[in-house]
């Protein structure tokens, strides 16, 4: 009997085993639930990259080749940026890091450097951070916090930056953390100066713009110290809002406008001799020059020890050019708004000499005519330099080409047209008529062409720029976004289709046709089946 | 009613395996066998989770066979042909709905041997092609895309062990089959590239432009099986 029972048992047991064995399936790997979603993808030289921020990977489709390449690498975790690098091939990847969980480990901040090869750099930053700002080079970046986001984590110092070399691998001092001085305010950009000679040194400068102070990041020597200057007195609660800066590199001096000020800020750098290892070998003045109301914009002209700053002020509807050597103004009457200031080189219709000019224009979409300035003897001739033209519309939207003599105007639609191309040397405005706006035109690198699509639209417009003669392609499906990319002798424009598997279009920039154009379709499925796999 | 048929036939199997010792020598005069099978395959290959919950869905099939010859008293030499499928389907990352049909087709090869007359243990092996298909059709109303696919061949072979139920005759020469064999299938790695499915209407087709297939990496097939066969010996 006890035979028998043992035996039942034993058997039992196997066919129970059998049975789990038998029914028992592998749990489903986690990586196929997770969202699709990417960020906006950019060009990297002659590629194209799409992050996908839940699975901290950026697909990288190499469009060098006539059949492109499609690779995949990782980024950091949560992944919430993606730029091109200024003046590089390649895209910069600011991911936020893990705060780690049950089962998950933490993991820190990054930036991740993608080349068009799908090779990539990474530097460890810290802390989250949600903005970027390169310099003009594209050596340098700042990592920072954007006031209007948060941080999600318990605690975060919103004054935190962090300076990254991308010239230099990561190492101790690369990249350098730091926290700016605070006087109560919160960075709202940081701006980068040229190479510049400061204290007889060409050195880069960070300026970090708070709402009523800057604060001055030498890049050249992280070791040392900031240095904060205030734009307001102590008592003085305004938020000023510094909105742009125009560097003087010849006498080491910044020009700073600000959206809530009738006052340009004007530091120039002296040299002083450090008194530590950390501290700096120059030191800001700061002046303040009356421009009028609520000046808009400015540029800097003139040679090195005549150098002279061009101002407009809607506000007052004139323009002021002001001698920083002298420290006079000129006020320049107007009979047209404007808001913006173009520096041109080119001809005009009583010289063919070509010499430095200025248009003055408004974007605001309350003027209906532009100025032209003439700069030589601009302070005793003041107004007699001036010629407006009449373009019969008011501007929304400008695209400046100066290097082809040319400025595009976008206007609310029209009967006539809601595109002006405004050519500078004949002062001439010929309308174009156009069913998109001029915001989501893309210009190649080399601006051979200006490539536009309407958001629903399954048709790819141009204009030849070296011509302006415009010209259109149908694709297969609408295109949410036009992308120039370029490399080598190529040069390809790469149309974007709605589809959570990834879908464009790559067009041949130099013959526009269907015939020219092929479709990539679910490349950000590529390799799928082998992510399994890899964990 | 499929449990009542196999409670008969295994009544009719037990009822005959009660007759004399010679009884149980006989060899069964029903070289043909016609079955349909049920069963499922164990994948190991984690890709297959794209294509839903479970990596073991149902398979399903046919097969047709014949005896060859005998090999002394007890053994036999059959051969057989199969057709299965298994698919696979669920949504891939709350964006997609996946679907993959594998299709197996295999010439096979079979030795029982005799230990009772209605009961041979077997072993079989075969090889033939397996056929994987799969769809991949975006879930948002905005996508333009349409659905993607693609299909791919490879060769797959198999072996395995089971056990033979053979009923009484009836309806004349007619003797109910059961089976149940479990084995290992070995599938050479397939990969997958897909492209936009095609419109129905042609000039539509015709005038799109050409697209660039894209590779979702290499399946595996391969995987432990289970099936049931019921059929018919004649």
């Amino acid at each position: 009997m006890n035979v028998t029972t043992h035996s039942f048992n034993r058997y039992r047991s196997v066919a129970l085993s059998l049975a789990v064995a038998l029914t028992a399936c592998a749990d489903r790997d986690a990586r196929y639930e997770l969202s699709m979603r990417t960020l906006a993808p950019v060009a990297a030289g002659n590629a194209l990259v799409y992050v996908q921020p839940a699975l901290a990977r950026a697909t990288v489709v190499d469009l060098s080749q006539p059949a492109p390449a499609v690779r995949q690498v990782a980024v950091g975790d949560d992944p919430v940026l993606v730029q091109p690098r200024v003046a590089h091939d390649e895209a910069l990847v600011l991911s936020r890091g893990q705060r780690g969980s049950a089962g998950v480990a933490p993991a820190p901040a990054s930036l991740t450097a993608v080349t068009a090869s799908g090779a990539t750099r990474r530097w460890t930053l810290g802390s989250p951070f949600n903005a970027l700002s390169q310099n003009g080079d594209g050596r340098y970046v700042m990592a920072y916090f954007n006031n209007s986001a948060s941080a999600g984590r318990l605690l975060f110092n919103p004054n935190e930056v962090a300076i990254v070399d991308l010239d230099r691998a990561a190492a101790t001092g690369n990249p350098v953390v730091r926290t700016v001085r605070s006087f109560g305010g919160v960075p709202n950009g940081v701006v980068f100066s040229p190479t510049m000679t400061v204290a007889g040194e060409p050195r880069t400068l960070a300026v970090v713009l708070s709402d009523a102070y800057v604060t001055l990041l030498d890049l050249n020597h992280p070791e040392r110290s900031e240095i904060t200057v205030r734009l307001t007195l102590p008592e003085d609660a305004r938020a000023i809002a510094p909105a742009q800066v125009v560097f003087d590199t010849d006498n080491a001096t910044m020009y700073l406008r600000a959206d809530q000020s009738n006052d340009l800020y004007v530091l120039r750098l002296l040299t002083v001799t450090p008194e530590s290892a950390t501290a700096n070998d120059f030191r800001p003045t700061l002046n303040q020059l009356a421009a009028g109301v609520r000046p808009a914009d400015l540029a800097l002209f003139g040679g090195a020890t005549a150098r002279k700053l061009l101002v407009v002020s809607p506000g007052s509807r004139d323009a002021r050019v002001i001698d920083t050597v002298a420290n006079t103004t000129t006020v320049v009457p107007l009979d047209a708004v404007a808001s913006r200031v173009l520096l041109f080189n080119g001809p005009s219709p009583r010289s063919a000499t070509s010499e430095l000019r200025a248009l003055l224009y408004s974007t605001r979409g309350v003027a209906s005519a532009v100025s032209f300035v003439e700069l030589t003897d601009i302070e005793s001739r003041r107004s007699q330099n001036v010629e407006t033209l009449q373009l019969g519309r008011v501007i929304n939207q400008a695209l400046a080409l100066p290097e082809r003599g040319v400025v595009m105007f976008g206007h609310p639609s029209s009967a006539t047209g809601s595109l002006s191309l405004l050519d500078l040397g004949r002062r001439t405005a010929a309308p174009i008529f156009s069913e998109v706006a001029l915001e989501s035109a893309r210009f190649d690198d080399d601006r051979q062409a200006l490539w536009v699509a309407p958001p629903t639209g399954e048709r790819l417009g141009y204009i030849e720029l070296t011509n302006f003669r415009p010209g259109e392609i149908r694709l297969d499906a609408p295109i949410t976004d036009v992308i120039p990319v370029s490399g080598g002798t190529s040069r390809r424009v790469v149309a974007l289709h709605d589809a959570a598997d990834g879908w464009i279009t790559v067009v041949d920039g130099t013959d526009v046709t269907r015939e020219r154009s092929r479709s990539l379709r679910g490349f950000l499925l590529t390799a799928l089946l082998d992510e399994g796999e890899a964990q | 009613m499929r449990s009542r048929v196999l409670a008969s036939m295994v009544w009719m199997g037990v009822m005959a395996a009660g007759g004399s010792a010679s009884a149980q020598d006989r060899r069964v005069d029903a070289p043909w066998r016609l079955s349909f099978d049920v069963g499922a395959r164990w994948h190991h290959d984690s890709g297959l989770d794209a294509f839903g919950e479970t990596r073991s869905p149902p398979v399903a099939g046919l097969s047709f066979g014949r005896d060859l010859v005998g090999l002394g008293d007890r053994a036999t030499l059959a051969v057989d042909l199969s057709w299965n499928a298994e698919s696979f389907e669920g949504r891939l990352r709350d964006s997609m709905k996946s679907r993959l049909t594998a299709h197996s087709m295999s010439a096979g090869l079979s030795l029982r041997v005799r230990t009772l007359w209605w009961l041979e243990p077997y072993a079989r092996v075969a090889a033939g092609a397996l056929y994987s298909d799969m769809l991949l059709t975006p879930e948002s109303d905005t996508s333009q895309g349409g659905a993607l696919t693609g299909d791919e061949w490879t060769f797959m072979g198999n072996a395995g062990l089971g056990v033979q139920v053979t009923t009484a005759a009836f309806l004349g020469t007619l003797r109910g089959a059961f089976a149940l064999e479990g084995g290992y299938q070995l599938a050479l790695s397939q990969e997958m590239r897909v492209h936009p499915q095609a419109l129905s209407d042609e000039a539509a087709q015709a005038d799109r432009l050409p697209v660039m297939d894209t590779s979702l990496g290499t399946l595996s097939q391969s995987g432990g099986y289970l099936r049931v066969l019921l059929g018919l010996r004649f």
